[in-house]
C-alpha cells in the first residue's frame, strides 16, 4: 500500500485526467482493440446457436414444432428430417428452467407453433436446474433475441466473448487456428459429429463396457419435488397456450443403462405417470433401452452420433405425424 | 452487478469520472455522487431491496442520534434493542426463517401443511449479512460510547451502502469507514494506481484460480460416489483455494475500487493457508468477520476470563454463529463448530515444569511446513462440510477419502491450469508482508516491464478464465 505520509494528491480534475486517466486509457487501448477484434471474430464463427438463430429469424412464421433439451437432444434430433417445420433449440446442459424461459420468449413469435418437445431423460428430475451456464444468456440474446437475464438488458449484454473468455478463446482457436470446424445443416445439426469415446475405443464392445462413464447417481427427493412441480408448470403453460406436448428420452447404450440408479429411474417413471394422469394428452417417446440402436449409433453412452440421430428423429417424426 | 462483468467495467470508469469531476468541489457533492453510484450499483441487481438498505440505514442512524440523548440505562438499552431487533429480525426473516421453520416442523414431526407458519418463498437480498452487521456494529459502538454518532444522514447512508464493499464486505466498522465520509477526499495518484493493481490481482484470483478450481470441485462433488479417495481429496484441496480466491479476490477488487475513490478499506485476508494453527487461521481468514464476532459475541461472553471452560463455551457459541452466518444449513454450523473444537483443543492448558503452555505454543516452535500441513488438513476437512449439500454427503466424502478407494482414472480435470495455484502461492508467499503482490512493483521495475506484467495477467484473465461463477459469498 502506498505510504500515506507521501503526498501524491492531485486537486485539479484536468491533472487527474492527465496524470492518471490518460496513462490508463493508453494502457487499455490495446486491450479494448483486441477484445473488439475477438468479439467480431467470435461473432463470425458458425455455431449451432448462430445457425438456429438464423433459422428462427427466417422461418418463425412457419415453425410448427419446437424441440428443447440438453446435449442429448441436440445430438439426437436432426430437425431437417422432421416433415413439419421444426426448430431444435436445445443446447449442452440445458435444463427445464432454460427450456421454459426460451419457450416463453418464443411463444409469441411463432404463430404456427403447435407442438413442443421436452426432454425427460433418466436423471432429469433429480439433477438440479443449473445456473452456472449463465454465460449462455448473451448467446440467447444475440442469436435468438430472447432475454433470459431476468432484467432489462443493455447492448453490452449481447457481447459474447466477454461473457466467457475461456470458452470462446477455445472456439476461436478451434475455428481459426486448428480449422476444426464442424459441419452444420440449416437447422444447426452437426453432421460430422462422430467423435467420442466409442469411436476412440473403435466401437469395441468389451472395451466400452469396461470403460468408466460419467453418470449422475445422486438421489435427491427435494430436487425431484421441485423439478417435477416446475415441469408441471411448464405443461400447464403449454396447455394454456394450446400447445401439444411430447416428452422424449433418446436411446442410451448398455454401459450407461446398467449404471443407472434404479431408485432414480423408478421415481422418474412414476413422476411421469403422475404428470400423464394430470395431462393425458401428453405423449411419450422413451427410447432409452430400444434394442434397435447399435453401438455404432452412439458417440458415447448417452449421446447418439448422426447415424443414431437419423433413426431417432424418424421415430420422433412418426410420432409427430400420428394423431 | 458482478465485479467480473463488463457492466462493472463500464460502470466503474463512469462513476470514477463523475465522482472526481463533479464531486471534487466539496464533501457533500462527493458523497452524493457516491450514494447515487452505490444505489445504482445495488439497484441494478434488484431495485426493490434498495428500500431495505434505506430502511436499515434510517433505523440505525436515528438509533445513533437517540442513544446519547437517553437519560437512563433502561432507555439506552431499549433504544439499542430497537437496532438489534430490526437488524437481526430482517436477517432472520430473509435468511433463517425457512431453516428454523423446517427444523421446528421436523423436530415435532409436523407436516409443512399442518403447521401454521408455512415456509416463505423469498429470495435473500444480496449483501444482507454484510450490511446488517455493519449497521448493527455502529449502533453497539455508539451505545458503548466508542464512537460518536453520525449527525449527517448523507454520510451515514454512504457508509451503509458504499458500493465497493456493499455486497460482500469487508465488513467495515464505523470508526474506520465513517470518518472517511466526513473528510474531503483528494485524488491520490499512488493510491489510485495501487487500487488498479489490486483490482487486477483480485480478478486473477477470482477468474483464473477460483473459477478453474470450481470446475474440478463441481465435477467431483456432483457425484462423489463415482470418484475415489485421491480425486475427492484433490477436489477438497481445490475447494479451499476456490473459496479463498473467490472471496479474497472479491475483497481485493473491493479494496482496490475503494482506493480509486480515495478510501482505505480494512484488510480481509492475510494468506490464510500459511497459518500455523486453526486459531491463527481465523486471524488471517475473513478478518473483518472474525473481529466482528470477537468484539460483539466472544468478548462479551468470555469477559476477559482466564477460565478455560468459560472461554471454550464462548468460543463454541461464537464459531457456531460464524458458521450460521454463512448460511441457513447444518453444514455451515458444523463447519463452525468443527473449527471451535480444534481451536479449543489447541488451547488446552498444560503445566510443564511449572509453566502453563498449550498446543499453540508448540506449533509456533515447529517448522512452518509441518504446522501448515497440520492446520491445512483441519481447515480442508471443515471445508468439506462447507461445500457439501448436507451432513450426510459431508460424512460420506470424508469416509470415502479415509477408505482409500482407488481413483481410476485420476484426472486433474483442468489439466495444467492447476499450476495457477502454485503460482498464486509463490507470488503471495514472496510478497507476504504486503497487501498484494503488485504493491512495490513501481520501485522495482520500469514502466515497460511493469506494463508487460500487467498485460500478462490480463492475458491470463482473458485466455484462461474458468466458466463464469457467481461470487460464493454473494449468497451469504
Amino acid at each position: 500500500m502506498p505510504d500515506p505520509k507521501k503526498n501524491s494528491s492531485i486537486s485539479s480534475f484536468k491533472a487527474i485526467l492527465k496524470r492518471f486517466g490518460l496513462p490508463v486509457v493508453i494502457f487499455f487501448i490495446p486491450v479494448v482493440i483486441i477484445a473488439t477484434v475477438l468479439e467480431v471474430m467470435v461473432g463470425k464463427i458458425p455455431s449451432t446457436y448462430s445457425i438456429v438463430g438464423d433459422y428462427l429469424n427466417k422461418e418463425a412464421a412457419d415453425i410448427e414444432v419446437a424441440v428443447f433439451g440438453s446435449s442429448q437432444i441436440k445430438n439426437s434430433v436432426d430437425a431437417s428430417l422432421i416433415s413439419k417445420n421444426t426448430l431444435n433449440i436445445s443446447s449442452s446442459a440445458q435444463h427445464h428452467n432454460t427450456d421454459f424461459e426460451l419457450l416463453k420468449g418464443l411463444v409469441d413469435r411463432l404463430p404456427n407453433l403447435k407442438t413442443v418437445v421436452f426432454e425427460v431423460s433418466y436423471g432429469h428430475f433429480e439433477i438440479p436446474h443449473n445456473s452456472k451456464y449463465y454465460w449462455k444468456r448473451p448467446v440467447f440474446l444475440k442469436y435468438y433475441g430472447i432475454n433470459t437475464f431476468d432484467r432489462a438488458t443493455t447492448p453490452a449484454d449481447s457481447l459474447l466473448y466477454m461473457s466467457h473468455p475461456g470458452f470462446f478463446t477455445k472456439q476461436l482457436l478451434g475455428h481459426y487456428v486448428k480449422d476444426s470446424l464442424p459441419q452444420f445443416n440449416r437447422h444447426g445439426f452437426e453432421l460430422n459429429n462422430y467423435k467420442g469415446r466409442f469411436k476412440k475405443l473403435n466401437y469395441d464392445l468389451q472395451k466400452i463396457l469396461n470403460d468408466p462413464i460419467n453418470i449422475s447417481r445422486r438421489e435427491s427427493k427435494e430436487t425431484l419435488a421441485y423439478n417435477a412441480a416446475y415441469f408441471k408448470d411448464m405443461l400447464a403453460f403449454c396447455n394454456n397456450h394450446g400447445l401439444e406436448v411430447v416428452i422424449i428420452s433418446p436411446p442410451t447404450f448398455a454401459n450407461y443403462n446398467e449404471k443407472r440408479d434404479q431408485n432414480i429411474l423408478k421415481r422418474r417413471d412414476s413422476t411421469l405417470q403422475a404428470l400423464l394422469a394430470a395431462y393425458p394428452e401428453v405423449r411419450l417417446l422413451i427410447s432409452e433401452t430400444d434394442p434397435r440402436y447399435m453401438v455404432t449409433d452412439f458417440r458415447n453412452g448417452n449421446h447418439l452420433n448422426p447415424d443414431g440421430a437419423e433413426k431417432f428423429t424418424k421415430q420422433l417424426d412418426s410420432l409427430l405425424n400420428t394423431n | 452487478m458482478l465485479f467480473n462483468s463488463l457492466s462493472f467495467g463500464l460502470f466503474l470508469p463512469i462513476a470514477f469520472l463523475v465522482y472526481w469531476a463533479i464531486g471534487r468541489q466539496n464533501i457533500r457533492q462527493q458523497n452524493l455522487v457516491l450514494l447515487l453510484a452505490s444505489y445504482i450499483f445495488y439497484g441494478l441487481w434488484d431495485w426493490r431491496f434498495l428500500s431495505l438498505i434505506f430502511a436499515s440505514s434510517i433505523v440505525d442512524y436515528y438509533v445513533g442520534i437517540l442513544l446519547p440523548k437517553a437519560q437512563t440505562k433502561e432507555r439506552k438499552n431499549s433504544i439499542l434493542a430497537l437496532s438489534v431487533v430490526w437488524n437481526l429480525g430482517v436477517l432472520f426473516l430473509f435468511k433463517y426463517y425457512n431453516f428454523f421453520i423446517a427444523g421446528f416442523s421436523e423436530l415435532f414431526a409436523l407436516n409443512a401443511e399442518d403447521y401454521v407458519f408455512s415456509s416463505l418463498r423469498i429470495i435473500l437480498p444480496v449483501g444482507l449479512s454484510f450490511y446488517t452487521f455493519q449497521t448493527l456494529s455502529y449502533s453497539i459502538d455508539v451505545y458503548r460510547e466508542r464512537i460518536k454518532p453520525s449527525t449527517n444522514i448523507l454520510n451515514f447512508l454512504c457508509f451503509v451502502s458504499f458500493f465497493p464493499q456493499l455486497v460482500a464486505g469487508p465488513i467495515e466498522r464505523a470508526r474506520n469507514l465513517l470518518p472517511q465520509f466526513d473528510k474531503e477526499r483528494k485524488f491520490d495518484l499512488d493510491l489510485a494506481k495501487d487500487g488498479l493493481r489490486q483490482i487486477l490481482w483480485g480478478l486473477f484470483k477470482k477468474v483464473v484460480v477460483a473459477d478453474n478450481a470450481a470446475v474440478v470441485v463441481n465435477t467431483i462433488y456432483a457425484s462423489p460416489e463415482d470418484h475415489g479417495s485421491l480425486s475427492l481429496l484433490y477436489a477438497s484441496v481445490l475447494f479451499f483455494f476456490q473459496i479463498y480466491c473467490d472471496f479474497a479476490g472479491y475483497s481485493d477488487i473491493a479494496i482496490g475500487t475503494a482506493r480509486l475513490f480515495g478510501f482505505r478499506l480494512s484488510k480481509n485476508f492475510n494468506i490464510p493457508y500459511l497459518s500455523r494453527s486453526v486459531a491463527e487461521f481465523w486471524q488471517r481468514w475473513h478478518i473483518t468477520l472474525t473481529k466482528w464476532f470477537t468484539d460483539y459475541v466472544y468478548g462479551p461472553l468470555a469477559k476477559n476470563s482466564k477460565n478455560y471452560l468459560v472461554r471454550t463455551g464462548a468460543l463454541f457459541i461464537s464459531m457456531g454463529l460464524i458458521g450460521l452466518w454463512h448460511g441457513a444449513n447444518w453444514t455451515f454450523i458444523v463447519f463452525g463448530l468443527f473449527q471451535a473444537l480444534t481451536i479449543s483443543i489447541e488451547r488446552i492448558p498444560v503445566t510443564i515444569k511449572g509453566k502453563v503452555v498449550n498446543i499453540n505454543y508448540y506449533l509456533t516452535k515447529m517448522p512452518l511446513g509441518l504446522t501448515v500441513i497440520y492446520s491445512f488438513t483441519l481447515i480442508m476437512t471443515s471445508c468439506i462440510f462447507f461445500r457439501s449439500e448436507n451432513l450426510d454427503m459431508a460424512f460420506y466424502i470424508i469416509g470415502r477419502i479415509l477408505e482409500g478407494v482407488p481413483s481410476e482414472p485420476f484426472s486433474l480435470e483442468i489439466g495444467w491450469r492447476v499450476l495457477f495455484i502454485p503460482l498464486l502461492i509463490l507470488m503471495e508467499y514472496f510478497t507476504r508482508n504486503q497487501d498484494h503482490p503488485f504493491v512495490k512493483i513501481d520501485s522495482k521495475t520500469g514502466r515497460v516491464a511493469r506494463w508487460a506484467m500487467y498485460y500478462l495477467f490480463i492475458f491470463f484473465i482473458f485466455r484462461y478464465a474458468g466458466p463464469k461463477e457467481e461470487f460464493i459469498y454473494f449468497q451469504f
